[in-house]
């Protein structure tokens, strides 16, 4: 998947962390990391 | 004088209260001892004679006991046996990780981490991350098989992954639960990982182990980085050490 189909698949408003009791949208740099995560992941399945 | 009573008295207005009966409710009462060398000191000689039954709470220790006849014995569980809750959290609903803070300490050295009844968005690999270790350090690898079929799959991540510790493979979209067991993730040492994993349609087990000696305290839970959990719950709990 390239960096723009991540990003078209996972808009920033739609992806949420939850840390303890907070759920939240990604900040920023999460968010890259995230799409970066996605670009880079190499299915083993 | 032995523990055994035979009435609960009720005492009433200007009844006098005897020595027996004082000593009766004094000495059937909870004693509080610093440790069990003071608590041993206080029976016999002058003082009441040790019998069967008696009870005691030991300062020292946080525990109660009681005396079977020939010797003490800890009521209940005790603070450094078995597994201890350490917290646990409820997972939202279509979350793409879960990070768990404050879950490994000095405290104990393994843990079990148990999943439980969470929904997943897809299928694929469940990957744990731990927030000491950085970079491509993690390997592990697991079977996983279907309820409907003997075939069994194999899996691995190889040797330099960054993804995290893979936890199950063949993950259904239904009901899920994962149990972990986590070796040394606060000190500073290697970690290695144990898991399970059981669905309404699958089930696996995996095994991990992380590369990266540097101490963590919390962990995160992801799917394939691409789906989510929504529902269930995170159980942490302690090994104790001793």
């Amino acid at each position: 998947m390239t960096y723009e189909e991540a990003v078209e698949m996972y808009p920033h408003d739609t992806v949420f962390i939850q840390i303890d009791d907070v759920v939240r949208t990604m900040t920023p740099a999460e968010y890259e990391a995230f799409i970066q995560s996605v670009v880079n992941y190499v299915p083993i399945t | 004088m032995a523990n055994t009573q035979t009435t609960v008295p009720l005492f009433v207005a200007n009844q006098v209260l005897t020595a027996a009966q004082q000593n009766a409710s004094a000495g059937t009462g909870v004693p509080v001892f610093a440790t069990t060398v003071t608590r041993d000191a206080a029976f016999g000689g002058s003082n009441k004679v040790l019998a069967e039954g008696q009870l005691c709470y030991i300062e020292a220790s946080n525990v109660v006991q009681y005396y079977d006849g020939a010797a003490w014995a800890t009521v209940g569980p005790s603070t450094a046996s078995g597994l201890t809750l350490i917290k646990s959290q409820v997972i939202g609903s279509g979350v793409q990780t879960v990070t768990v803070t404050n879950a490994f300490s000095t405290t104990y050295d393994d843990y079990r981490i148990v999943v439980s009844n969470t929904t997943l968005s897809g299928g694929g690999i469940a990957y744990m991350t731990i927030n000491g270790s950085t970079g491509s350090t993690y390997a592990s690898s697991g079977y996983s098989m279907s309820y409907t079929s003997a075939t069994l799959t194999g899996d691995y991540t190889g040797a330099t992954s960054s993804q995290g510790f893979g936890l199950a493979g063949a993950l259904g979209t239904s009901s899920s639960t994962i149990t972990v067991d986590i070796f040394s993730p606060f000190l500073s040492t290697t970690t290695q990982t144990v898991s399970r994993y059981a669905s309404n349609t699958t089930q696996s087990t995996w095994g991990g182990y992380d590369s990266n000696t540097s101490s963590s305290t919390n962990f995160t839970l992801d799917i394939n980085s691409t789906f989510t959990f929504t529902g269930g719950t995170i159980y942490v709990y302690g090994y104790a050490k001793a």
